[in-house]
């Protein structure tokens, strides 16, 4: 065996024992990889029993979001559930499930 | 379902080769697999585009937990973020500078409570210096995958290596077997 790379181990291994003691990473000046934190909520298909005029003013609408890059349909009708909501006074929390 | 994650902060270790060879090496065994690519460069997902992956290769974690009984994360190089799960599996190449990254990443792993599996890839038993750095490693629990042309004949064909049209490649039956032994760790550690 090659006692050369066995010292060298050992003292990297040390060396790497202290470092993850310490919480110290072997570059911290260099820029750290991020990921997005933010998630999509989980959304599922539900039917709604409406007029066609309504859908289709819905679907124009939708439409017009896509093309300058507004919101997407799910948003939209989001939106419009909280506003009817805070129009009869029903309690509704931002955010959760 | 059985989760491991392949990581190592350190770039062009055998992440992706790994990531899907052992996918491919669970679906040889009987199981089904898939295999998250959370890589930019895209390798994984680049194999599974030839089409001849029996396994799925998708970009991201899925809101619904999926079906396959071995879900492989190809973790991307340069991420210092503790990977979900308990299971890493870390390859590394025996170079002096692979293993410092290598150890250093181990350590703040196995700090985090992770169970580590170590597989050394692309070893030269010519190289003194990589033969006995892999010696060490082996000796201390570490699994092992020799540098083989059967991975780049299986990688400019976009296949893994337990596609037929490698049967009869040289010493395809060991390279397999590697992988069969790798799996096994993984599903009992």
């Amino acid at each position: 065996m090659n006692n050369k790379s066995a010292n060298w181990m050992e003292s990297d291994n040390s060396k790497a024992v202290e470092q993850a003691g310490a919480g110290v990473m072997p570059n911290p000046e260099a820029p750290q990889l991020t990921r997005k934190k933010t998630r999509e909520p989980a959304r599922k298909t539900r039917g709604l029993y409406i007029q066609q005029r309504h859908f289709s003013a819905y679907a124009t609408l939708v439409s017009s979001e896509k093309i300058n890059g507004g919101k997407t349909s799910p948003e939209l009708i989001e939106q419009a559930i909280e506003l009817l909501l805070k129009e009869h006074k029903m309690p509704w929390k931002k955010n959760g499930n | 379902m059985e989760l491991i994650n392949v990581w190592n902060p350190k770039g062009g270790q055998g992440k992706s080769m790994i990531s899907i060879n052992l996918a491919a090496a669970a679906v040889h065994a009987g199981r089904t697999s898939v295999v998250i690519c959370q890589d930019p460069q895209g390798t994984s997902s680049m194999l599974h585009q030839g089409g001849n992956l029996p396994f799925r290769v998708i970009p991201d974690i899925p809101d619904n937990k999926p079906d396959e009984d071995l879900v492989i994360i190809d973790h991307q190089a340069s991420d210092w973020t503790m990977p979900p799960g308990e299971r890493i599996l870390m390859p590394v190449k025996p170079g002096r500078t692979q293993y410092n990254v290598y150890v250093t990443a181990k350590a703040l792993a196995e700090k985090s409570g992770k169970k580590i599996i170590t597989v050394i890839t692309d070893v030269h038993n010519h190289r003194a210096d990589e033969k006995s750095v892999a010696q060490i490693l082996v000796e201390n629990g570490a699994l092992r995958i020799p540098s083989s042309v059967v991975f780049s004949r299986a990688d400019a064909s976009l296949v893994t290596i337990f596609d037929a049209q490698l049967n009869t490649a040289y010493k395809i039956r060991e390279r397999r077997a590697e992988f069969l032994k790798i799996l096994d760790a993984i599903m009992m550690a």
